[in-house]
């Protein structure tokens, strides 16, 4: 089943929660929608299963306009953050209730019993229809959740932060099983996160989200390699940045220019991005800039050097090797092996990096 | 760690313990004093006086106790506060239930007037809303010409004692709900609806099982007081004998004809129906505690 989602507005009081989002969602893909809280992700997901009301736009699945139809007629698996099972019933009838109650064709106790362990065994919780959802482990009532969902045989399954309140352990299992199952069963399926990671990892596109509008949608390479706004820039992965004038296709910074390839018009001031990654080292005379190393930490298999950079002290970050000699108080030249300029952009982003600096 | 510390530690673990007194735990004498006082007091102001119900009831034996309950007019005060109990609870039930739902799982305005309006009947003497029954329906109130022309009797009848009733009982099915319904939120039911369930299925297989014994301790609650009224219902009752006499207004009569073991008979049933609220009462909230309230969690 394929999603068109056209100009869908949503306000909380004067709070825009979705400012005008045009997404299209590939039939049978996993698709990310990604952001910081508040950026209007769930509010997304939620209008998508029909338990938001959107205040104008539309909604398509595949052909059929589904903006003006009910949760229910919608047909949707969905899976809460909290998982929602209900408490007073044990695995077996949580995993029935939509096969007894939804809208679908009825079945016979037998055949709903069938269906559940099958369902039961796609989870791997063979053995727990017995059992109430306070007697199962997080990871468990989330598996049990996603079977309740997929038992009302749904054409796309949405699922609001489905690892969000589970330990990162059990959270990496759940991520690789959970790839396994869609791949499996071939559902659209659509979920929301604030993990940048998981977003990454698990799915075939990601959706960025930020202020209730999107950012940017593409493959995790797409997000990662080329950032179509600051904002992703400096939301997915790290980055830095520096203030700088754009002319003509270079970026100024200090007097020092650096050519763009993406140049976003018009010129005027702007800022530069940079990846940690991609800032090398080099002897002071040779760099396209010039700083001073001002701090050095340990992180993982590298070090990362905080630079401070021109005259009004700008922070650059670098990722380097360990084994690389510097110590704080070197001056050093900069070379910046991948970047991005944006114009109209003046402040540092409030996210990451940068953030941690201010 | 140095080596130092290392080599040492295990020999602290031979030398014994002091157990040193918890910094926020009084004396013992100061614990005792404390403990004597509250169940003193509790004797005194409460235990005594059940006890002289149960003492001056069975004052001239079993005999004379069975008695006073063969009286018409005793029986008919049973009867009639079965009656006011039987309709005022279920329709407290439905309002309760009601309210908590609108003020727990939906967002609308004049929420929090709602609010205050439910926990009216608490603030209210519970005289001063019979008096306003009185006031609306007596023979001189305000749709009392109109009822007479229709021949309907609300004052000193059963409709005035239901209502009086009702608006006492008012607050405490929805007290009870409200508070456990807004914890657990709505996503069950979105839960429910997402897999195809309609509103009343999703009310009646997810909704009213999650606050069962809530309700039932609301309704418990609800009950005691609706039988127990006094003073509401006094005012509307016009103490007809026979007739409009719930308990608690057979007791005051039959304690002012002097008829003291009758009296104390009737009023052994009541004491007797709070004693019971509060086994089960307490029988709910040890068992199902955490299905009740975040208030009565223990």
């Amino acid at each position: 089943m394929e999603l068109k989602i056209r100009n869908l507005r949503k306000e909380y009081g004067n709070f825009p929660a979705l400012n005008g989002v045009n997404l299209d969602i590939r039939s049978g893909e996993l698709i990310a929608l990604l952001g910081p809280s508040g950026s209007g992700k769930t509010t997304l997901l939620r209008a998508i299963a029909g338990l938001e009301m959107p205040d104008g736009g539309q909604i398509f699945f595949g052909e059929r306009d589904a903006s003006r139809q009910s949760v229910q007629q919608r047909h949707v698996g969905f899976v809460f953050q909290h998982y929602a099972l209900f408490k007073h019933m044990k695995v077996l009838d949580n995993i029935a209730f939509g096969m007894r109650y939804g809208q679908g064709r009825r079945k016979s106790e037998a055949q709903i019993r069938q269906k559940v362990l099958e369902l039961l065994d796609l989870v791997q919780l063979n053995g727990l229809e017995g059992r109430y959802p306070s007697q199962l482990s997080g990871g468990q009532r989330q598996r049990v959740a996603l079977a309740r969902a997929l038992a009302i045989e749904p054409q796309v399954l949405l699922l609001d932060e489905p690892f969000g309140a589970l330990d990162a352990q059990v959270r990496k299992g759940l991520r690789r099983w959970l790839r396994q199952i869609h791949d499996e069963t071939g559902h659209t399926t659509v979920f929301v996160t604030h993990d940048q990671e998981e977003a990454m990892e698990l799915s075939d596109r990601v959706a960025v989200l930020h202020k209730g509008g999107l950012q940017q949608v593409g493959t995790p390479d797409e997000i990662y390699d080329n950032p179509a706004t600051p904002f992703v820039y400096a939301f997915i992965g790290d980055s830095t940045s520096l203030p700088v004038d754009l002319r003509n296709g270079e970026a100024v910074f200090e007097g020092r220019a650096l050519r763009i390839s993406r140049v976003d018009s018009p010129d005027g001031p702007g800022r530069l991005h940079i990846r940690p990654q991609d800032v090398t080292l080099t002897a002071p005379s040779d760099g396209v800039v010039h700083g001073k190393i001002i701090g050095l930490r340990r992180s993982g298999g590298y070090r990362r050097a905080d630079i401070s950079v021109g005259v009004k002290h700008d922070r650059v970050e670098a990722l380097l090797p360990p084994e690389q000699e510097v110590s704080v108080g070197d001056e050093v030249g900069l070379d910046f092996r991948r970047y991005a300029a944006f114009a109209e952009d003046r402040e540092p982003p409030k996210l990451g990096l940068a953030r941690k600096a201010a | 760690m140095s080596a130092d510390t290392l080599a040492v530690a295990p020999s602290a673990g031979t030398v014994a313990p002091v157990r040193l007194p918890s910094p926020v735990t009084e004396s013992p004498v100061a614990k005792a004093v404390l403990i004597a006082l509250a169940v003193g007091f509790l004797a005194f102001f409460l235990l005594l006086p059940l006890a002289a119900v149960f003492v001056e009831a069975f004052r001239k034996g079993v005999g004379a106790y069975l008695e006073s309950f063969e009286d018409p007019d005793t029986l008919s005060a049973v009867w009639l506060t079965v009656v006011v109990a039987l309709i005022a609870v279920p329709l407290n039930i439905v309002f309760g239930l009601a309210a908590s739902w609108a003020i727990a799982k939906f967002e609308f305005k004049g929420k929090s007037f709602l609010l205050s309006l439910i926990d009216l009947p608490f603030s209210v003497s519970p005289v001063v809303s019979g008096m306003c029954y009185v006031l609306l329906f007596g023979a001189n109130g305000v749709l009392g010409p109109w009822l007479a022309k229709h021949d309907l009797q609300i004052i000193f009848a059963l409709p005035g004692l239901v209502l009086a009733t009702i608006f006492v009982t008012f607050p405490f099915v929805a007290r009870e709900l409200i508070p456990l319904m807004q914890e657990q939120g709505t996503s069950e039911e979105e839960a429910a609806l997402s897999l195809g369930a309609g509103g009343f299925r999703t009310f009646w297989s997810v909704t009213l099982p999650n606050v069962r014994w809530a309700l039932l301790y609301g309704v418990l609650l609800c009950n005691a007081r609706a039988m127990g009224e006094f003073g509401a219902v006094s005012v509307v009752s016009g103490h007809l004998r026979g007739l409009t006499n719930t308990i608690p207004l057979q007791v005051e009569i039959l304690y002012n004809d002097y008829n003291f073991v009758a009296a104390f008979a009737v009023a052994s049933v009541l004491a007797g129906l709070g004693l019971v609220t509060l086994a089960i009462k307490t029988g709910l909230e040890w068992r199902y505690g955490d299905q009740i309230s975040a208030a009565h969690r223990h």
